[in-house]
């Protein structure tokens, strides 16, 4: 039984780490999160529901350590642009490019709750159902976090690209390609 | 999933608007351009995968098997 629940915990770490790693902004905490997790995991592998989402499983309890425990601790560090093994990446086709550390930047911002949200159904492959279980929140909390994140992803996205600081290539091109909604 | 983001950004026209029930009722704004929309879509994927894509930290699978070790040898 435990070579089983062993293999599923393993194939879920990478999924565990990029949440924590959206949770938190920090490569370094998010590490020390999902061995949090895995510990608990594993001392509580009795109480896992064979034949539900291991992956819902194993966030919410993440989640929760890192709520209960390291917030508390004041470890909260939204040190972005220092943390990721940042490679330059872009995403987008010809006209649009978003610069993945721009994007790591705007994600930060976001108030938690709409951050993990948007992760879990945008990134993670969860269900609504499931990130309101996991959240403790009703799902249509979930949606409207969802709605606001974006909106809030889609303002910093364009407006930084809009201010006059010399943006870099990836948020002008964005302004680019956003300009015919943001001039409304 | 991503294309859950650009499902909600599009608007039926007019006729269904009064009987069609708000997905989140307090969102003004859910109403981006589904191309900005879509963007942001792919940029998280992309923020998402890099790191589940990135190699895993030797001291959480040294862990891992510490764990069982310990459980096999009790």
């Amino acid at each position: 039984m435990s070579d089983a629940f062993r293999d599923q915990l393993v194939a879920e770490l990478p999924n565990l780490r990029a949440f924590a790693a959206s949770l938190c902004g920090s490569m370094q905490l998010a590490d020390d999160l999902v061995q949090d997790t895995a510990v608990k995991a594993w001392s509580n592998q009795d109480k896992f529901q064979q034949g539900t989402s291991i992956r819902a499983w194993l966030f919410t309890i993440l989640r929760n350590t890192y709520f209960s425990l390291y917030r508390k601790r004041g470890r909260e560090v939204q040190d972005v642009e220092g943390v990721y093994s940042s490679k330059i990446a872009v995403i987008g086709g010809q006209e649009s490019h978003i610069d993945l550390a721009d994007f790591r930047i705007a994600l930060a911002q976001l108030p938690e709750e709409q951050r993990e949200a948007l992760v879990m159904i945008g990134a993670s492959g969860l269900s609504y159902e499931e990130a309101a279980e996991i959240s403790g929140v009703p799902v249509g909390t979930v949606k409207s976090r969802v709605n606001r994140a974006r909106a809030k992803l889609a303002a910093v996205l364009s407006i930084d690209g809009l201010e006059d600081f010399g943006p870099s290539k990836a948020t002008a091109s964005v302004t680019r390609s956003a300009g015919a909604f943001t001039a409304d | 999933m991503v294309s859950d983001f650009g499902k909600s950004a599009e608007r039926s026209d007019g006729a269904s608007s009064s009987t069609e029930p708000s997905p989140s009722g307090d969102d003004a704004e859910t109403c981006l351009d589904p191309r900005l929309d879509q963007l942001i879509g792919r940029s998280l994927q992309a923020h998402y995968d890099d790191i589940v894509s990135a190699p895993l930290p030797d001291t959480i699978l040294v862990l891992l098997a510490q764990l069982e070790a310990k459980e096999k040898g009790a």
